[in-house]
């Protein structure tokens, strides 16, 4: 189902929610992000590239506490963005937006924010009032999108991750979504 | 790995729990989410219906990726604490602290402390350079003995938990483990 169309100036991209015969695009755009951003995630490149298809097909399946959404170009997923909610009945007014990846040919377009936009839009309509995500601090970019989104910084973890003998200090961010 | 901790009460074991100890772990943790909501993520009601093999699941030690401390006077488990890894690289050498309680009746005595340390030996035994925890910013009591422990704040996590319609912040804390 499309959510959302934005015209940029590289092309038509379209919002919309994951299908389960998104398998092999979706398997395609994680790994690569899991390669191209290893510092970004804590997921790893090796151990991901072996997870057998069940794996990939849990993670499309939505539903009441989680989603993914992506971004298509031609019928390409050029971009995606992950929510979870909290699943015990103190958390589930708290969502965690994970895994945003938008391919490098395809930034500066904004298209991490329209996607953070409709994962928001998402939560709001499961009665999640705040959201939460994890950043590495030197991955700027990500940081100002996610200022932009309305994410606020709430923590600094030293060592948040450990990639190739170097530790990268994480940004714990969030953004609450009561109606002003 | 354990040790006899003595207190004006009398000696606490404390040592790495099992299996076995899984009628009486389970009647801990309910009284823990049942006396203090607040303090843990986990809904007693879930948890209450929870079967026997997921009390025993929890407490079958996995070597290098969790294990749990139980504090235990006359054959009775007055206070617990569990320590758990992540299994991606990127994140494993960090543990995260969690289900910290001791009964009432054993309250300052310094257990949650005795514990506590236990599972950062643990961690550090497994190379492991980082402890987090996240606590109530109300749980005072907490938070001193993390303190004391050597634990310092990092962060704030805004409406961690909500319980009876009252949303409670909770703060981040870390301890380095490879500098003194």
């Amino acid at each position: 189902m499309q959510i959302k169309q934005i015209e940029t100036g590289r092309g038509i991209v379209v919002i919309r929610e994951a299908i389960l015969t998104d398998i092999d695009q979706f398997r395609a755009l994680r790994l690569d992000a899991l390669k191209d951003s290893p510092a970004s995630f804590p997921g790893d490149h090796a151990t991901y590239v072996n997870r057998p298809k069940d794996f990939w097909e849990g993670r499309l399946k939505a539903d009441e506490n989680g989603t993914i959404f992506f971004a298509e170009n031609e019928s390409q997923l050029i971009g995606m963005t992950g929510i979870r909610r909290g699943e015990s009945s103190k958390i589930k007014h708290s969502g965690t937006i994970w895994g945003v990846y938008v391919r490098p040919e395809w930034r500066g377009l904004h298209i991490a924010e329209s996607l953070i936009e409709v994962c928001t839009e998402w939560a709001k309509t499961k009665g999640v009032n705040i959201l939460n995500l994890g950043v590495t601090a030197a991955s700027t970019s990500a940081v100002r999108c996610y200022q932009r989104c309305g994410f606020t910084i709430c923590g600094t973890e030293p060592r948040g991750l450990f990639y190739e003998g170097k530790y990268y200090e994480g940004y714990f961010m969030f953004k609450l979504l009561d109606d002003l | 790995m354990k040790h006899t901790f003595n207190t004006p009460h009398g000696a606490i074991l404390i040592r790495e729990a099992n299996a076995a100890d899984a009628i009486r772990f389970r009647e801990l943790r309910l009284e823990a989410l049942q006396n203090s909501p607040i303090a843990f993520s986990a809904d007693y009601q879930k948890n209450s219906n929870h079967p026997q093999k997921y009390w025993e699941d929890l407490l079958t030690s996995q070597i290098d990726e969790s294990t749990i401390f139980i504090g235990e006077h006359e054959n009775k488990l007055i206070g617990m604490t569990g320590v758990m890894r992540s299994n991606s690289p990127k994140t494993r050498h960090a543990v995260w602290i969690w289900g910290v309680y001791v009964t009432p009746e054993w309250r300052s005595l310094r257990i949650a402390e005795e514990l506590i340390t236990s599972c950062l030996k643990w961690a550090r035994e497994r190379h492991a350079v980082l402890a987090k925890l996240g606590v109530a910013v109300v749980n005072k009591q907490a938070i001193r003995c993390y303190e004391r422990c050597g634990f310092k704040t990092y962060g704030t996590e805004p409406r961690a938990i909500l319980y009876n319609g009252t949303y409670y912040d909770e703060y981040l804390m870390s301890i380095d483990l490879d500098r003194e």
